[in-house]
C-alpha cells in the first residue's frame, strides 16, 4: 500500500530544512529534535498501543454487508443532507414515518375488539397530526433553510467582521468578527465546522424557529383543523356517549381504501 | 494501478452499453417565468440569513449561550427535548381547562401526560447516550464507504492512495503522512510549484501549522505517559519544546481524532462534511421520533390509560356508595 511506501521511505524524512515550511514547527521543535523524532509513533518497533489498536480496526468485509450497499446509495446520502441541512424538516419527516405509520399501524393490529374503535380514532388523528406538522415546517422552514445553507456557504460574509452603513449613508456600524466567540483562529468553513460553540448555537438558530416559536401555534392548528381531517378525510366524528349508532362507511374518501372491518366501525366512545 | 484498468475498459467500446442516448447538444432552455418568484424568495432568504441567523449569533444570548453550553455535545437532542417539553406542558395545560371533562378524568389525563413525557424524555437520553459509540462506528464505516466509491475523496496528493478498509490507521496517520508529504515536495518543487502543488493536495500556509502543531502535541502525549511519574521533567520538556501548557490545551481542540477531523483536515470533501453531520442529526432525531411517538405513547400510554380507566371506576363506585349510604 501506498501510505506504506511512504512512511518507510526513509528518503523523505529528511530532518528540518532552515526553510521549513511549517515555521511554528521550527520554534516548537527547538528541543525535540534531540528526542525521539516524529517518525518513531509510526514506524514499526515503536509504535504506540493507541496506534497498533487502531491499525488492528480493519473494515475486511467492506462493501459487502447490506448496511454498506445502503451507504452507498445516493438515496440514502441525499437523505442524511436532508438531516444535516434541514433538521426540521427532517424532524417532521421522523414524525411523520413514526408517528403517521408505524404507530397507528402497531396500534390497530394490537386492538382488541373492545378498543378497536378507539385505535381506529387515535390512527387517524396520529396521521393527521404527522401530515399537518409535516406540511407546516416544510412550508415554514424552506427559505429559514435556505437562509441557514447561504450562511453555511459563506459564513466570512455574515460571522466576519464588517462595516454596515446605514440605509441613509450617514450612520456607519462596525461589526466584530466572531471568531473568538468561536473559538477559532479566523471565520472559516473549515475553522468553524471544528468548533463546538458554533455547531451548538448554529443547532438552536435552526431548530428555534420550529420547535420554539412555531412548536405551540402548530400545535394548536393542528387541534384546530384535526376534527375537520378527521371528518372529511377518514369520516370520523367523535359523538357523545351514548349518542345514537351511526354507520361511517359512506363519509370520508379514506374509507373507500379501508378494509370493510374497518371502516365499518362505529363512532361514540372517550377516544382520544 | 486501478486507474489504467478503468482507462482501458472506457476505451473499450464493447463495455459500453448497447443503447446509450446520444447527446443532441440541443441547450436547456431556462424559462424566466418564475425569475421573479424566484428572486423574491432569494431576497426573502437573504433577509432572514441578515436579520434572524446574523443578529441571533451576535446576540447577547447567543454569547451568554455558548459560555454555558462549551461542553455540550448534542445539541440537536437538548432542541428535541425542549420542543418535546413544550409541546407536551401545552397539552397538559389543555387537558386541565378541558371543562368538557371532570375534574377527576382531567387529573388522570394530565398526570398520563406528564408521565409520558417524563418517560419519553429520559428514555430518550439514556438510548442517545448508549447509542453514541455505536453511532461513532457506524460514521466511520459509512464514511470508509463514501471514501471506496469516490477515489478522489482521498485526496491521493497528499495522502497517497490509502485503504478504505484502513480508516482508522488513516486517522492515526493523516499527520505524519501529510507532513512527510509536505516536506518531501518542499524539497523537490520550486517555491511557485511548491505553491501550486500545496492547491492541489487541498491545503494552505496556516494548514501547515496545524499539521505541525498535531505531531507536536503527539509527542506531548508520549511524553506525558513516559513522564507521568515526574511532573516537573514534563514541564522542563514543555518548556524546551518552546510551548505552553495553555497552547498544547489549544491544539488538543483541534487534533485528529476521528473521520469528521480526517475529512475537516486532510481530506477536504465538503459533501462528506455535511453527511457525517448528518448521521449524528439523523441517530438523535430518529431515537427521539421512535421513543417519544412509539415507543411510549405504544408501550407505556396504553397500560397507563387502562390503569388510569380503572381508577376513575374504582373512585366512582366509591362515590356512588357513599351517596347511597348518606
Amino acid at each position: 500500500m501506498k501510505i506504506h511506501s511512504i512512511q518507510y521511505d526513509t528518503s523523505l524524512k529528511q530532518g528540518y530544512h532552515s526553510d521549513h515550511p511549517m515555521s511554528i514547527e521550527k520554534e516548537y521543535s527547538a528541543g525535540l529534535r534531540n528526542n525521539r523524532g516524529y517518525s518513531v509513533a509510526f514506524s514499526g518497533s515503536g509504535a504506540s498501543k493507541k496506534t497498533s489498536e487502531a491499525a488492528a480496526k480493519v473494515f475486511n468485509n467492506l462493501g459487502e454487508t447490506v448496511t454498506d450497499k445502503m451507504f452507498r446509495s445516493e438515496k440514502f446520502k441525499k437523505l442524511v443532507e436532508v438531516f444535516e441541512e434541514k433538521t426540521v424538516v427532517a424532524q417532521a419527516l421522523v414524525a411523520l414515518a413514526v408517528a403517521g405509520v408505524l404507530r397507528p399501524a402497531t396500534n390497530m393490529a394490537m386492538a382488541d375488539k373492545n378498543d378497536k374503535e378507539d385505535s381506529m380514532y387515535a390512527a387517524a388523528h396520529a396521521i393527521s397530526s404527522a401530515v399537518i406538522g409535516f406540511v407546516v415546517s416544510s412550508i415554514v422552514m424552506a427559505p429559514f433553510d435556505k437562509a441557514f445553507k447561504k450562511i453555511k456557504d459563506n459564513p466570512k460574509e455574515y460571522l466576519g467582521a464588517r462595516t454596515v452603513i446605514s440605509k441613509d449613508g450617514k450612520t456607519k456600524k462596525h461589526l466584530e468578527s466572531l471568531a473568538d466567540l468561536f473559538d477559532v483562529k479566523e471565520i472559516g468553513k473549515r475553522k468553524l465546522e471544528k468548533s463546538q460553540p458554533y455547531k451548538n448555537i448554529r443547532k438552536v438558530a435552526q431548530m428555534i424557529p420550529d420547535s420554539i416559536v412555531l412548536g405551540i401555534p402548530k400545535a394548536m392548528l393542528t387541534i384546530a383543523l384535526i376534527p375537520s381531517i378527521l371528518k372529511y378525510v377518514f369520516g370520523l366524528e367523535k359523538k357523545p356517549k351514548n349518542a345514537p349508532v351511526q354507520d361511517n362507511t359512506e363519509k370520508g374518501f379514506l374509507n373507500k381504501f379501508m378494509p370493510v372491518s374497518i371502516s365499518k366501525f362505529v363512532g361514540g366512545s372517550n377516544a382520544g | 494501478m486501478q486507474v489504467n484498468l478503468q482507462t482501458a475498459n472506457i476505451n473499450n467500446n464493447s463495455y459500453r452499453p448497447a443503447q446509450q442516448p446520444a447527446f443532441t447538444g440541443a441547450p436547456r432552455i431556462h424559462s424566466k417565468l418564475f425569475d421573479p418568484v424566484k428572486k423574491q424568495y432569494d431576497n426573502l432568504a437573504e433577509g432572514i440569513a441578515r436579520n434572524y441567523y446574523e443578529k441571533f449569533y451576535r446576540s447577547k444570548f447567543a454569547k451568554k449561550f455558548i459560555d454555558k453550553t462549551k461542553n455540550v455535545k448534542n445539541m440537536t437532542t437538548h432542541m428535541s427535548a425542549i420542543g418535546a417539553t413544550l409541546i407536551s406542558g401545552m397539552y397538559t395545560v389543555r387537558t386541565l381547562q378541558n371543562d368538557k371533562l371532570d375534574p377527576e378524568k382531567r387529573k388522570t389525563l394530565a398526570l398520563n401526560d406528564v408521565m409520558t413525557w417524563a418517560i419519553s424524555t429520559a428514555g430518550s437520553y439514556f438510548l442517545d447516550n448508549k447509542l453514541g459509540d455505536w453511532c461513532n462506528k457506524v460514521t466511520t464505516r459509512f464514511v470508509a464507504n463514501y471514501v471506496a466509491t469516490k477515489p478522489e475523496a482521498k485526496n491521493i496528493e497528499l495522502l497517497g492512495d490509502w485503504d478504505p478498509k484502513k480508516i482508522y490507521k488513516i486517522i492515526e496517520d493523516a499527520p505524519q503522512i501529510a507532513y512527510d508529504k509536505i516536506t518531501e515536495m518542499k524539497s523537490k518543487l520550486s517555491p511557485e510549484e511548491f505553491s501550486k502543488w500545496l492547491g492541489k493536495a487541498r491545503i494552505n500556509e496556516d494548514d501547515l501549522t496545524d499539521i505541525s502543531d498535531q505531531l507536536l502535541y503527539k509527542k506531548y502525549l508520549k511524553q506525558k505517559k513516559a513522564l507521568s511519574k515526574n511532573p516537573e521533567k514534563l514541564k522542563e520538556w514543555i518548556k524546551n519544546a518552546g510551548t505552553s501548557e495553555e497552547i498544547l490545551t489549544k491544539i488538543s481542540k483541534s487534533v485528529t481524532k476521528n473521520v469528521l477531523d480526517l475529512n475537516l483536515d486532510f481530506l477536504r470533501d465538503k459533501r462528506l462534511t455535511t453527511l457525517i453531520d448528518g448521521i449524528g442529526v439523523l441517530k438523535s432525531l430518529f431515537v427521539f421520533g421512535m421513543v417519544y411517538r412509539y415507543i411510549v405513547p405504544v408501550l407505556v400510554m396504553k397500560p397507563a390509560n387502562k390503569i388510569g380507566a380503572y381508577l376513575h371506576q374504582k373512585n366512582a363506585e366509591k362515590e356512588q356508595a357513599a351517596n347511597k349510604a348518606a
